[in-house]
């Protein structure tokens, strides 16, 4: 919905986004458009309170940034945590998780699991790989 | 008996509870042979009438100043209020905010992330609203039912007496 004042006509809410933003349009004393603004009314500081956590909170974390990031972003930080803390891919010869024996057979090194459901059971309940390792 | 009369909004929330309320899937055509869908941030009405509606539905926290606003306009048009989800029960996820100053929560995204080039500086026009401190909706107004989740869970919402 638009309200006009003399000098300014403001648009809000802006529709069909997630979030808040509304459009404010100054006009000067001709009625000429002098300035035209898009206010987002929306800061929730992610950058700031992220600072400082288990980097294995993220795919908590994230994902309350919006609701259709939900799965895009509980992927892409447990990606990344998997690299740092050196999880094997399918396949991977040094897996650090010298205590795991799931899947591994007659000692080799090798991870061998197949389903990516069972690395649940390894590193706790967060799944961690999806079944494809399109990425890895 | 006419249909009650529901309006939603959000406020410093993902919209995740509102993702999760149209994740009924096919349920949403009987809860609307229930139920009159006035306002919502997902249909075209976007403020609660002006003559008042039965249910109110918050989802999201309040985090600055025109949060308030909206949260004091549903509840002065609204007989049940509900506050949908962790962000409006008791802060959520936006809360851990509050474990910072704003000052340092601002220059840490507009002035000193990576991607921000020289030039960045926080926004300071007076048609924002002030952020403030982030507070679950019923510190700010009184609020009827609380329906916490991380999202709600999808069936919950039929589950609410209406």
């Amino acid at each position: 919905m638009a309200t006009v004042t003399t000098q300014k006509i403001t648009i809000e809410p802006v529709t069909r986004i997630e979030g808040h933003a509304k459009i404010t349009i100054r006009l000067n004393e001709a009625g000429k458009v002098e300035r035209a603004y898009l206010h987002i009314n929306e800061f929730r500081g992610f950058e700031k309170f992220c600072e400082g956590r288990m980097a294995f909170e993220m795919p908590v974390i994230t994902p309350a940034f919006a609701a259709s990031a939900r799965f895009r972003t509980t992927w892409a930080p447990p990606r990344l945590v998997m690299t740092f803390m050196a999880v094997p891919r399918h396949g991977q010869h040094n897996c650090y998780a010298n205590s795991c024996t799931w899947g591994r057979s007659s000692k080799a090194t090798a991870c061998t699991s197949l389903n990516w459901q069972a690395l649940t059971s390894c590193w706790g309940s967060m799944p961690i790989r999806p079944p494809a390792t399109w990425w890895a | 008996m006419s249909k009650p009369k529901v309006a939603t909004d959000w406020l410093a929330g993902c919209a995740g509870c509102h993702m999760s309320f149209l994740d009924i899937d096919e349920r949403i055509v009987n809860l609307i042979e229930l139920v009159d869908l006035r306002s919502s941030p997902i249909t075209d009405l976007k403020e609660p009438d002006p003559s008042g509606v039965d249910v109110g539905i918050l989802e999201g926290g309040i985090n600055n100043t025109a949060n308030e606003e909206v949260a004091h306009k549903m509840r002065k048009r609204c007989k049940i209020l509900v506050a949908l989800g962790d962000c409006a029960v008791f802060g959520g996820v936006p809360a851990m905010r509050n474990f910072f100053k704003i000052e340092d929560a601002l220059r840490r995204a507009y002035v000193e992330t990576e991607s921000t080039d020289a030039e960045g500086k926080i926004p300071n026009d007076p048609e924002l609203a002030k952020p403030t401190r982030v507070r679950a909706v019923s510190e700010v107004v009184k609020v009827d039912v609380f329906v916490p989740g991380l999202p709600t869970q999808r069936g919950h919402h039929l589950l609410r007496p209406e």
